[in-house]
């Protein structure tokens, strides 16, 4: 299986930022993947698949993000996450 | 799989268990038992028996419950039963968020120190 490892920064863009409830819909996200996905604030790195760890993050509006995926559908995933924080997790 | 049941003090557990279903906008499916302090407890015996039951066959069930030493606590310790029914005191939202969101399997006394380490991690000061 080949193993596809890309990653990007994005701004978190919503109002509330990355909160509960926007965690929870970024990890549902992640977790439609079987690929290894990480996100990055600062020097903290969180399992993306984890709503308690994208919560450590504290990433409030106007904060940059680092988006990691690895694996066989890295791309995919990342473009579904893309989506999703550009939609501003459908909030605003 | 491990079932969870969740006996806390009147009012605590609905708005934990509403908080945790509004974050992951699923219901949760983990039994709710609120003691109030002005019935009596035999009532809270019964429900909890039933809650245990309804489980159905698990490898194990955890109790979750709001303080340890408290009346909805003491009356749960009356069901434990060494790697089959175990209490876990003080939960918190994080400790019931993973429960309702993490497939825990195997062993129940493994499943409640995770659970608790787990409560204990996400605990934080801000700022550290």
């Amino acid at each position: 299986m080949q193993n596809i490892e890309c990653q990007k920064e994005m701004t978190i863009k919503n109002r509330l930022g990355l909160h509960a409830r926007a965690a929870a819909q970024l990890v549902k996200t992640a977790n439609r993947f079987t690929s290894e996905v990480k996100i990055s604030k600062d020097r903290v790195t969180a399992n993306g698949k984890s709503i308690m760890g994208v919560l450590t993050l504290a990433a409030a509006m106007g904060s940059t993000i680092r988006i990691q995926c690895q694996g066989p559908d890295a791309t995919e995933a990342m473009s579904a996450l893309e989506k999703l924080i550009d939609a501003k997790f459908h909030e605003d | 799989m491990i079932g969870f049941i969740l006996v806390t003090h009147a009012g605590v557990g609905a708005q934990m268990v509403h908080a945790v279903e509004e974050i992951i906008k699923e219901k949760i499916g983990i039994p709710l038992i609120e003691v109030n302090s002005d019935q009596p407890t035999s009532i809270y015996h019964e429900e909890i028996r039933l809650a245990i039951e309804s489980l159905g066959e698990k490898s194990g069930v955890l109790i979750l419950t709001d303080l340890f030493g408290a009346t909805p606590s003491n009356l749960c310790r009356a069901f434990c039963k060494p790697g089959k029914i175990e209490l876990l005191s003080g939960c918190n939202l994080p400790m019931l968020l993973k429960a309702a969101t993490s497939k825990l399997s195997g062993n129940v006394s493994e499943a409640a120190k995770f659970l608790k380490d787990y409560g204990n991690e996400n605990i934080r000061i801000c700022p550290s």
